[in-house]
């Protein structure tokens, strides 16, 4: 891995020399919008604003980024610089189809888990830039949680896309790129850059370890019934789908006469089972969305940060499509050339899970 | 005049289908009232073999004279005249294809007469008896007792004093038997009681199982007996494992019954004049299999000599095309006339038929209280119960769909497998659009298997689940496209060339391609075949003909490329040494062949220059052979090839030449099976007559050679002996042909061990042994399995009789059942792209239009579409994965598999 | 194990592919291989056109089983097809699992010549399913 150490206060210097020397046409970069912290897209190095990483590395979660650059399929080379969840779920979308390759740069950066936005307006002060494990037990006892998705994150450091950013003691950052187009990018900044050992695997590991944990305590649905009783407060309005950046599709089923049966298709309904629930087919949508995207999910939360009813959808998708992507030793957004698991198979292979 | 095929068999009835399907009249004259021979005492195999009688019994250019017999034949080929039944018939070629009887001397040795003593083809019924029944038990004839241990007695009345040759079939289908035994009762206890296992091809798979997966005893002994005391029966024989006398109690004992001629063939052959040979068989060639001693008379099935189904049915294709040379086409080929559907209209008016199926609905259905729960259906204008038979029902909705005006129907009754094509015909004919029908199985799948009351409550809702899917059928345009008359011929072996040579002669150019500088094939290593002929003048003949041929087009030095299309209309390239060209044609014939596999390493092959292969051998002995002491080995050689036919065949072969030249010779055969398949048995007995000793080692316990003495374990003597050779003697597998991989992917044909698969595998009998899954492409020779040439010549007839009934045809439809996108909804992620086994979709891009600002003009974006192309076989696999459903499979599309499902529950 | 629910008849659905475990259950069929009669058959052309949805949707339905029966892997008529499948269903069941629904579906590989695996598989399901007992979604108001 080729990279350089820098000092925080740098970064916007390399963001804008991205731009100036043209390795991107734009970024995507988050920034502060008062208390809170927002996404932008920069055409113009001098719009963004120091110090970048502060925002960079808030412990703040909107939307998903990769949701921002969804349908990013011009030649104009945009670069995000984001949480890794979101660079994986941009990666998954570049198998899709649904963003091109050649047309993006992935910038990751640590993430320490995050609040919600909304959260993390409420409590900026207090939170701060970045919070350390010490840090969010001490909000959590004060009733400020980081979001669940963040807890059972196992892969919360700077891993994925093109460049990565890590957080190095000392108001530091090392900055590194992990794939050809990366390293070009920051070289053609004039970066002297060198070998840098970025593993970091005994951190992950104890991450991924208290991650384990965290999840083992969460509440388990075990039964059709539990699920029904999980969701007995849907609206069915989508919005978990919706802002959900790895369901992909131009229209959606559940948009589309079949999924979402209206006027007289819903009156058939009712006359063969006598009954139906209306709006209906809410089982159905979130059964069929979890197998839609169970290879797919990167666990980012999104999904439940966008429910009104304040479901804790976290429990169900990232939950349950970690248990399918186990079976196909996938992980999402790990490398842009591992074939979606849909796709390939072996001759031989999962016949315990036939029957 | 037309084409006179006698015997209604499975032989007969594939003979009688290729020639009427390519428009010759033919006259199909069995003796017995009804079509089927033998198989149709077979249950499975009957209802394999009844769409065809079925489709013979319609087909507007076979008349059909049952309960005929020939009574005498005049003329020669070209005119002859045949009086069958006091009835005059004018043909210009014959085929015969009488079949077989089976052996019925049994000796009392086996205490026939006893009532659990039965013959293999009595076993047949019994079983078919037994799954039927109420308990679905296999009870002993003598008293009804459930039946615990079974005794399976091969060759009986084969290679034995009254019929010397072996019957080739009895190991293929005792395996069945014991298989089918096996799967309905596994506690049963199974003993095989064998010489050799002579099974060959996917059957070797099928032992092999038996003996590892399903515990099925094959005990080698000889001379069992059957004895019985208190009418208890037991089995005395040698046991050849342990070279000792052994007893077993059995509840009952099946007698492997060997093939014999048919009765009726002397008197046939007196009445044609055909030559029959020593053991009452039609008279063949190995080089010309489907030839009799009076030209224009074709001979086919188990007349010429004892075989299964799938050689059977390949004569029978191959003896058409050369019945077919002979003879003028004279008829229309069926469903070839342009058809003119009506608008379906808006208003559904659904017609459901029920059709009793010859009482085997009736006997579970209550079919008058389905039919009156029907009726209460919304949009079903017609229901009608009363018909009993394919051809009333097909009347019933043909007159329904022109008087009624119904726009959707449900037939229920008869399997869709079996008789959707019929079905689908009659609606055609009768104006509607073929895809407004839908079908449902009442027999095999609902009165077959369930019993009163529970099988009406099923018909009711199976017909609800069709009545309700039927309402969201939709018209599928039907287009037609037009067949190229030419064929490709891959391989230039024999196979390749009496391919061509078939098709050519038929009319059709085509285009043969050999990989290597000169035709040939595997036959240019100059051997001496069975019959006593040089192979270099076997394929001398053929290679001149395919050269003074001018609808032959040669190439060699080249291969065959990026194949598209589908059956009627295929493209490709052809390159190699001073040819790139684009070719166009309807069939194609892919006859790879084998490949020797050279056994380096194997007992010193390679260093000892003592150590030889058998072709190797055949060669030396077209010189003079100076050993005294010969040792062949069979069955030696790399993994991941297979035990070629011909290889026991032509080691006896080998050794009978050696024993000429020099009377002395000690030869010892160490071997495992000695499988020399039907006439060839005689070469065996001679051979044991002429002092060969043959010696069977264990395949774990594989003989050693080691300074210049073989050593190995005899398993009958169980001891070790050793000989010191001057000559050591290998049998090598086949290999597949290597080009085999690309092929398969190109032509999208499955390969097993690298051989080619036939359409469908069932283990009792292949039907289609030249078709593929790719219609269009057929396969023939070596590149199926490691075959005899007289074999391969049949099976390369075969496969230009079956190109021959496609290139006959003017036009092809296209497959109707093939998937589409909706593009508005469709967001190009390529997934269904990359999934499609056949590459049929792709994905379109094209920029979104320009949206300008002051400063810059930008596009928005790229839109990516997935398009269908022709190619699609409509598997579906795309629109299961499509999560938004833009992409649909006609016919199959999510609503209309949705209706079936709401009312499933 | 628990013993069988008195009384209650499982409504199975079974998605078969054409060219095999449909052609195997008719030659249950016509060598009168009797099963309990609780299965009835959707017939897709192959495996590989199940959408899981469909499963789903038939579950949600009150179905108490799923059979799905498709050619033996290597032998889909379209070649690929049951590889596919074989990986929906993997995921599918594993979906199903946290719901304790994935042993109401089963697939297995059937050809055209295994009458007798067709008759068997039918008869086993029948009666796990009879243990497991109903469907808890019969009858709800989805
Ligand atoms: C050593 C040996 C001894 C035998 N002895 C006997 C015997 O005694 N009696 C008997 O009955 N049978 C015997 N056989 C078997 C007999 O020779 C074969 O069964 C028969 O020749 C097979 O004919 P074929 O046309 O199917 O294959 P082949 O004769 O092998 O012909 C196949 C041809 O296809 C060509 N080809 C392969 N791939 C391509 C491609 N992609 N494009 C173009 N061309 C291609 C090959 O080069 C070859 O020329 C023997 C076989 C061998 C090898
Ligand atoms: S399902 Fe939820 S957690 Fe998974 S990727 Fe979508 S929004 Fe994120
Ligand atoms: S739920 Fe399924 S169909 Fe709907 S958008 Fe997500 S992936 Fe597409
Ligand atoms: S966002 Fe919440 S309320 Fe809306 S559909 Fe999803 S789960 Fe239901
Ligand atoms: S048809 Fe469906 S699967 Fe295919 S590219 Fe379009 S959205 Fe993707
Ligand atoms: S239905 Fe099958 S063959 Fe046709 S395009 Fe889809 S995947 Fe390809
Ligand atoms: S056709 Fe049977 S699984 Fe594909």
């Amino acid at each position: 891995m080729k990279g350089t150490e820098l000092k925080q206060e740098d970064l916007e210097g390399l963001f804008k020399r991205l731009l100036e020397k043209k390795a991107v046409d734009c970024l995507v970069l988050p920034h502060k919008v008062g208390n809170n912290v927002a996404y932008m897209l920069v055409k113009d190095g001098d719009k963004i604003e120091s110090p970048a990483a502060s925002a960079i590395f808030a412990p703040s979660f909107g939307v998903n980024a990769a949701n921002i650059v969804k349908g990013w399929t011009i030649p104009e080379r945009v670069g995000i610089v984001a949480k890794p969840c979101e660079i994986r779920a941009a990666i998954e979308l570049m198998k899709l189809k649904q963003m091109d390759k050649d047309s993006v740069l992935l910038i990751s950066a640590d993430c320490s888990g995050a609040f919600t936005n909304q959260d993390y307006a409420d409590h900026a002060g207090e939170i701060g830039d970045w919070v350390d494990s010490g840090k969010i037990n001490e909000l959590k006892d004060k009733g400020i949680a980081i979001r669940e998705a963040c807890a059972i994150c196992e892969n919360r450091l700077a891993d994925v896309g093109d460049i990565i950013i890590e957080r190095v003691d000392g108001g530091k950052v090392l900055v590194a790129g992990i794939t050809d187009m990366g390293v070009e990018a920051l070289s053609s900044t004039e970066l002297s850059l060198e070998d840098k050992d970025v593993e970091r695997q005994a951190e992950k590991e104890k991450i991924a370890a208290d991650a384990k944990k965290e999840k083992e305590e969460l509440p388990k649905l075990s039964s059709v019934e539990e699920l029904e009783e999980f969701l007995r407060d849907c609206i069915g309005c989508k919005n978990c789908r919706d802002m959900c950046p790895v369901c992909y599709c131009k229209e959606c089923f559940f948009e589309q006469p079949l999924g979402k049966p209206v006027g007289g298709d819903l009156l058939n309904l009712a006359e063969l089972r006598s009954a139906i629930g209306v709006p209906t087919n809410q089982l159905l949508y979130h059964l069929t969305r979890i197998y839609h995207v169970c290879t797919t999910c990167v666990g980012c939360g999104a999904c439940e940060d966008a429910c009104p009813k304040n479901i804790p959808l976290t429990r169900l998708y990232p939950m349950i499509a970690e248990k399918v992507q186990e079976i196909f030793e996938y992980e999402p957004g790990k490398d842009v050339e591992e074939p979606l698991p849909f796709i390939t198979y072996e001759e031989e292979e999962l016949e315990e899970h036939l029957r | 005049m037309g084409i006179a095929i006698i015997g209604g068999g499975v032989a007969g009835i594939t003979a009688a289908l290729d020639l009427a399907d390519s428009g010759f009249k033919v006259y199909l004259i069995e003796k017995n009232a009804e079509l089927g021979g033998k198989m149709a005492e077979l249950a499975e195999c009957k209802t394999g073999l009844s769409p065809k009688i079925m489709e013979i019994e319609n087909h507007p250019n076979i008349e059909l004279l049952l309960s005929s017999e020939l009574e005498s034949l005049s003329g020669s080929a070209g005119e002859f005249k045949l009086k069958v039944s006091g009835k005059e018939i004018e043909a210009e070629s014959v085929v015969l294809a009488p079949g077989y009887d089976v052996f019925d001397e049994i000796p009392k040795s086996y205490a026939i007469g006893h009532p659990d003593v039965v013959t293999s083809l009595e076993f047949e019924g019994i079983l078919m008896n037994a799954t039927a029944s109420e308990t679905g038990e296999l009870l002993r004839p003598s008293d009804g007792k459930r039946v615990k241990k079974i005794g399976f007695i091969q060759c009986i009345g084969s290679r034995c004093q009254e019929n010397e040759i072996c019957s080739t079939a009895c190991c293929a289908y005792t395996a069945k038997e014991a298989w089918e035994v096996k799967e309905r009762y596994p506690d049963m206890d199974i003993y095989v009681f064998y010489m050799d296992i002579r099974v060959f091809g996917k059957d070797e798979e099928l032992v092999a199982e038996l003996k590892d997966k399903y515990g099925v005893k094959y005990i080698r002994s000889r001379v069992p007996e059957v004895m019985q005391e208190n009418g208890a029966l037991s089995v005395k024989f040698e046991n050849l494992e342990k070279g000792a006398i052994d007893k077993l109690d059995l509840d009952m004992v099946v007698l492997a019954v060997g093939l014999l001629p048919s009765k009726t063939l002397s008197r046939l052959a007196e009445i044609t004049g055909v030559k029959t040979d020593k053991y009452g068989y039609l008279e063949t060639s190995i080089t010309n299999p489907m030839e009799t001693s009076v030209s224009g008379v074709f001979a086919c099935g188990t007349a010429t000599a004892p075989m299964k189904v799938r050689e059977s049915v390949a004569q029978a294709s191959g003896a058409a095309l050369n019945a077919a040379l002979l003879s003028e086409r004279t008829e229309m080929i069926p469903g070839q006339e342009e058809r003119k559907y009506v608008e379906a209209g808006e208003e559904l008016k659904i017609g459901v038929f029920i059709c009793g199926c010859e009482g085997e609905v009736g006997k579970s259905v209550d079919i008058p209280a389905v039919a009156e729960r029907v009726k209460q259906l919304k949009g079903v204008v017609d229901v009608n119960s009363e018909t009993d038979t394919m051809e009333a029902a097909m009347e019933a909705i043909e007159g329904g769909i022109v008087d009624q005006g119904l726009n959707r129907i449900v037939f229920a009754g008869y399997s869709p497998r079996k008789y959707e094509d019929t079905a689908r015909d009659a609606c055609a004919k009768a104006g509607l659009n073929p895809y407004l029908l839908e079908m449902v199985n009442l027999r095999e799948q609902c009165a077959c298997v369930y019993d009163k009351g529970a099988a009406t409550e099923a018909a009711v809702d199976l017909i609800l689940m069709a009545v309700e899917r039927a309402r969201y059928l939709e018209e599928i345009p039907v287009e037609r496209y037009p067949v190229i008359p030419k064929a490709l011929v891959i391989g230039g072996g024999v196979s390749g060339m009496n391919a061509t040579l078939g098709i050519a002669d038929a009319g059709y150019e085509v285009y043969l391609v050999e990989k290597e500088p000169e035709l040939g094939g595997s036959l240019r290593e100059n051997i001496e075949l069975q019959s006593g002929e040089k192979s270099s003048d076997v394929l001398k003949e053929f290679i001149d003909r395919v050269q003074s041929n001018e609808r032959i087009n040669v190439y060699t030095n080249a291969k065959e490329e990026d194949v598209t299309g589908r059956a009627g209309s295929f493209k490709a390239k052809i390159v190699g040494e001073g040819a790139n060209e684009d070719i166009d044609f309807g069939a194609c014939i892919i006859a790879t062949g084998t490949n020797e596999s050279v056994p380096e390493g194997y007992y010193g092959y390679g260093k000892d220059k003592n150590v030889v292969t058998q072709p190797e051998f055949g060669k030396i002995l077209g010189g003079a052979l100076s050993a005294n002491t010969v040792v062949m080995i069979q069955d030696v050689g790399p993994d991941g090839g297979v035990n070629p036919k011909y290889s026991s065949i032509e080691l006896m072969n080998n050794v009978l030449k050696a024993k000429d030249k020099n009377p002395d010779l000690n030869v010892f055969v160490l071997y495992q099976d000695i499988k020399t398949y039907g006439k060839w048995e005689v070469l065996y007995k001679e051979a044991r007559e002429k002092g060969v000793i043959f010696l069977r080692y264990d395949k774990d316990k594989p003989p050693k050679y080691e300074d210049g003495i073989v050593s190995v374990h005899d398993v009958i003597l169980n001891d070790e002996i050793q000989i010191k050779p001057d000559l050591v003697v290998l049998s090598t597998p086949a290999m597949p042909a290597e080009e085999n991989e690309r092929l398969s992917k190109m032509f999208k044909i499955p390969l097993k061990k690298g051989f080619f698969m036939e359409e469908q595998e069932r283990p009792k009998m292949v039907l289609t042994p030249v078709d593929t899954v790719n219609e269009g492409v057929f396969i023939c020779g070596s590149a199926v399995y490691p075959a005899l040439i007289d074999e391969c010549l049949a099976m390369s007839s075969a496969a230009a009789s079956r190109a021959c009934v496609l290139l006959a045809k003017d036009f092809i439809e296209t497959p109707a059942v093939t998937s589409v996108v909706d593009e508005l909804i469709c967001s190009g992620c390529g997934v269904c792209v990359d999934m499609c086994p056949v590459e049929a979709i792709e994905l379109t891009e094209e920029p979104v239009p320009v949206v300008t600002f002051g400063v810059a003009t930008v596009i928005s974006g790229t839109k990516r579409v997935a398009k269908v192309n022709d190619g699609c076989m409509g598997c579906g696999s795309c629109a299961s994965y499509c999560p938004s459903g833009a992409m649909s499979l006609k016919h199959f599309r999510d609503k209309q598999v949705y209706a079936q499902l709401d009312y499933a529950v | 194990m628990e013993e069988a629910k008195e009384g209650f008849e499982p409504k199975i659905i079974g998605f078969t592919c054409n060219w095999c475990t449909y052609a195997g259950a008719d030659l249950a069929g016509t060598s009168r291989k009797k099963y309990p009669p609780n299965v009835r058959i959707i017939r897709l052309m192959c495996s590989g056109r199940l959408d899981p949805m469909f499963v789903l949707k038939v579950l949600l339905n009150g179905a108490d089983g799923v059979f799905i029966g498709g050619c033996h892997p290597g032998e889909c008529h379209y070649i690929k097809g049951n590889f596919y499948a074989r990986r929906r269903i993997a995921a599918l069941r594993t979906i199903l699992k946290q719901f304790g629904l994935d042993n109401r579906v089963r697939s297995e590989w059937i050809s055209a010549s295994e009458g007798d695996k067709f008759a068997r598989v039918m008869k086993e399901m029948a009666e796990d399913i009879k243990k497991l007992g109903p469907n808890p979604m019969r009858d709800k108001i989805l």
